[in-house]
């Protein structure tokens, strides 16, 4: 259906190409799944697809792109539009309109549809994705998930052929991000649509795909089946796969299962062989995180070791934030944040776990200083702090990295941060590894580079309680770990104290010390993070799906991924 | 939105409601129909749009009262004080004319709250299809552009405070140096922001077929039928209550003077608004329900 041959193309004012010699075919109904590093060339190669690089971007591209045997170039703009669809990265860059029902009509509008047919497709496409009770909202009033599903209504309307996406589950909650991936499922075998997903969020997308591209630096180095992709990782000691095959990386690279169903039946089978159980000092020291599968390790981040700043440490179960009977209304309406009292102690990792709306980001936002408590007090420090002091003692991640940037480069972003203190910028540019980036344009990067620029901008600050947003929107796996270690690192060495929303329970579980879950504006819990996920059935890690039944303390991808090592080892 | 009436009848309601607003030259018609008006943003924001729009109207009403006070000398003597030397007036057709004034602006202000609020681009959009083109498409999508480039502006004012670069800090020099680059930043958002836009538009075939063609989300009923008569036929009688209190400098209805008959024919556009009120404030609860 689609045949890509020796594609490579360098965007507007640069001679570095973004692709590079890129040849695949995909074939008619298939579910396609597009991975790679962040900056790889996904994005762009998924732009690729439908003309916009080229015709939007300009650029220089050469080889060439059919599409049903005909170059892309050929075909007529209105055929392409209706055959080819794409939904971006951020589901409200799609819309349009102010209305939902009338922006699902945009597509059909451009292609001069007669109005009868127009109105029978909308109503279909609305009873389709069950958007017949938001029809007359306006989008911005809109949860992440119903924004999705409207810009996906919008896009599948013109009936395409071919629908590529764009990390399309990035900042929707676990249920939502789920629901998502379920009706492009549904898509794709129900009626036959061929489906090229971009993503990051390997777990829920692999098991899917008929078959895995992997991209890396424009390149592409990995063509074929979902389950032959962590033995092909195994032997080149790549990084980016599936956690269950992560967990499982120990057992022969033709066993590495790729769902939690094949990983827990593989657990069973060991279990059943094994001399002694539970496996020795399965509680033990904690295990190193990165070990890849084949033995090789990632490389460790730098920053972990400079860290270890000389000064000393706060001493640990000493308040740093203290929030009672927090409340905050909008418009006079309903109450976002609704009697909420919270202590963090100094040194902690927090996770703030939620569905979309549920009051996460709010939160942050009232505690940072941006946004004034409606009732209630928030105190760092000890002191009963205004909200002018509240602004100059947290360092701040939006959920929108977009707007985080002030300055026109890398350098001075993290320069800006440092402030007057001494400290070095290309020192936390080694630390994100932003090295070559130096001088550039920090809005030109990609997602995943843009969360790394802000995530050194904030622990190169003095600040002491750190508030972020969703920091691994668009960052890869390999990257996601990394963080991981360096936050970690920065509450044990530096005392920093971190306030983390996410909807990444990996990253959660590999981060936290303690979860506290939102719901409609109230905590409804807050314990360690193994109790907190052990009891979750949604918001948990793939780790705790895995062991549940045979292991309950086991909780974070590392931690199970020397659960097995040693099970493993011991039957040997 | 507008219930379950057409945008057309809707728009047509409307601007018989602007046209009737400068038309009445009575106090009484005017306050009547401000209170309609009152009634019809309450039953459909609450009136929160409407008390908005009041801190801002209030005081050039009064600013319109007070220039017709100083400026207009006619009629009887209503009022008359000296201080100091100073010899103030008040004469009643000063205070005739300058409420009269007030009253309208406040309707012509209320009118557009109500379209405001009932009417989107889009559904105007529908009304024009015969002529839409690249003009409406831009309306449409600044439409769409200003409230995302406001939550754009405060999401960087955010982020500057929080990173210590708040315009409203330091010395003047300092705060010109942030200002200006929240200048930029917004400048720099703006842009991103039509650019992402540009991008879906063309994903999304925008600018493929030679001829666009117009979603008709609404269909014309019954009741657009009854709510166009209701309005033409109270536009009428307005007008020809203007015509026969032509020449009449106070109200007619407040003098006691009307003939019955005239008099029912006047009250019979107060009902008629009621009537129109009624039925876009049960529209309005289904719509809810």
């Amino acid at each position: 259906m689609i045949e890509v041959k020796d594609l490579s193309y360098a965007y507007p004012g640069t001679d570095n190409q973004v692709l590079k010699k890129i040849s695949f075919d995909v074939r008619p109904g298939e579910f396609l799944l597009v991975m790679g590093r962040s900056g790889s060339g996904k994005s762009t190669l998924a732009r690729a697809l439908c003309r916009l690089v080229p015709d939007f971007y300009g650029g220089h591209m050469s080889g060439q792109v059919l599409y049903q045997g005909r170059d892309l170039r050929e075909w007529e703009a209105q055929s392409l539009s209706a055959s080819i669809a794409m939904l971006f990265q951020e589901a409200g860059q799609q819309i349009i309109y102010n209305q939902v029902e009338r922006d699902i009509a945009f597509g059909l509008e451009n292609l001069g549809m007669e109005p009868s047919l127009m109105k029978r497709r909308v109503a279909e496409a609305m009873d389709f994705f069950d958007l017949g009770s938001i029809r007359h909202k306006n989008p911005v009033e809109l949860s992440g998930g119903e924004l999705r599903r409207v810009a996906l209504a919008g896009v599948l309307v013109m009936q395409p052929r071919v629908l590529i996406l764009d990390e399309p589950s990035s900042q929707l909650d676990p249920l939502a991000a789920e629901e998502m991936l379920n009706w492009l499922k549904k898509l794709n075998a129900e009626m036959g649509t061929t489906i090229i997903l971009v993503e990051q969020r390997l777990d829920r997308a692999f098991p899917m795909a008929d078959r895995v591209l992997l991209l890396e630096e424009g390149r592409l180095v990995f063509d074929g089946a979902p389950s032959r992709q962590p033995v092909w990782a195994k032997k080149d000691a790549y990084p980016l796969i599936p956690t269950v095959s992560y967990i499982m990386s120990d057992l022969e690279a033709s066993d590495l299962p790729l769902t939690v169903k094949e990983g827990r039946e593989m657990i069973r089978r060991r279990i059943d062989q094994a001399i002694i159980w539970p496996p020795d000092e399965i509680s033990g020291p904690e295990p190193a995180s990165h070990i890849l599968p084949g033995g090789g390790e990632w490389p460790e981040a730098p920053f972990i070791h400079a860290l270890k700043d000389p000064r000393p440490s706060r001493k640990a179960n000493q308040p740093l934030l203290a929030i009672r009977g927090l409340r905050y209304t909008y418009s006079r309406q309903s109450n976002l944040i609704e009697d909420l009292s919270i202590r963090i102690d100094s040194g902690e990792s927090v996770v703030v776990l939620g569905a979309n709306g549920a009051g996460k980001s709010t939160l942050l936002r009232l505690i940072s200083g941006i946004l004034q408590p409606t009732r209630g007090s928030i105190k760092i420090n000890h002191g009963g702090i205004n909200r002018t002091e509240r602004l100059s003692q947290c360092a701040y991640l939006p959920q929108s990295v977009e707007d985080f940037f002030l300055r026109d480069t890398v350098m001075e972003e993290i320069r800006l941060s440092i402030g007057s203190k001494p400290g070095d910028p290309s020192y936390w540019m080694e630390c994100m590894g932003l090295t070559g980036l130096a001088s550039t344009d920090p809005r030109k990067l990609s997602v995943g580079e843009k969360q790394r620029v802000a995530l050194a901008c904030l622990l190169a600050s003095d600040r002491q309680l750190l508030l972020l947003d969703e920091p691994t929107t668009g960052v890869d796996i390999e990257w996601r770990g990394m963080i991981s270690d360096c936050l970690r690192q920065a509450c044990l060495e530096q005392g920093k104290t971190i306030l983390t929303v996410t909807h990444d329970m990996e990253f959660a579980s590999e981060t936290a010390s303690r979860v506290v879950f939102l719901h409609a504006g109230e905590i409804i819990s807050d314990s360690p993070v193994s109790d907190a996920f052990a009891d979750n059935l949604f918001y948990t890690s793939q780790a705790v799906r895995l062991f549940r039944g045979f292991d309950d303390s086991v909780y974070k991808p590392s931690q199970a991924r020397t659960f097995m090592a040693r099970l493993i080892k011991q039957e040997d | 939105m507008y219930g379950k009436y057409h945008p057309r009848s809707s728009l047509i309601f409307l601007l018989v409601l602007f046209l009737l607003a400068l038309l009445y030259q009575d106090h009484v018609l005017l306050l009547a129909m401000l209170i309609g008006l009152a009634l019809l943003n309450l039953a459909i924001d609450r009136a929160r749009a409407w008390l908005r729009m009041l801190v801002y109207a209030l005081p050039f009403a009064l600013l319109i009262l007070i220039i017709n006070v100083i400026v207009n000398q006619q009629g009887p003597l209503w009022w008359d004080y000296s201080f100091h030397g100073m010899h103030l007036t008040i004469h009643a057709q000063a205070l005739w004319y300058g409420t009269a004034m007030i009253l309208r602006l406040l309707n012509v202000f209320s009118i557009f709250t109500v379209f405001n609020l009932v009417l989107s681009v889009e559904e105007i959009m529908e009304v024009f299809s015969s002529r839409q083109g690249t003009a409406i498409i831009t309306a449409v999508i600044t439409a769409r552009m200003m409230p995302e480039l406001g939550r754009r502006v405060q999401g960087i004012r955010e982020i500057q405070m929080i990173r210590c670069e708040d315009a409203r800090g330091g010395g003047l020099l300092e705060r010109c140096r942030r200002a200006g680059m929240l200048v930029i930043n917004i400048l720099r958002a703006a842009l991103n922001g039509a650019w992402k836009t540009g991008e879906a538009m063309q994903s999304r075939g925008y600018g493929a077929a030679p001829l666009r063609s117009t979603y008709r989300q609404h269909r014309w009923r019954k009741t657009d039928n009854w709510l166009v008569l209701n309005s033409l036929l109270a536009l009428l009688l307005a007008v020809l209550f203007n015509w026969w209190q032509a020449g009449t400098q106070y109200s007619v209805l407040l003098g006691g003077v009307v003939p019955l008959i005239l008099l029912g024919i006047v009250g019979l556009s107060i009902p008629l608004f009621s009537i129109c009120i009624v039925n876009i404030q049960r529209s309005q609860s289904i719509d809810r329900g």
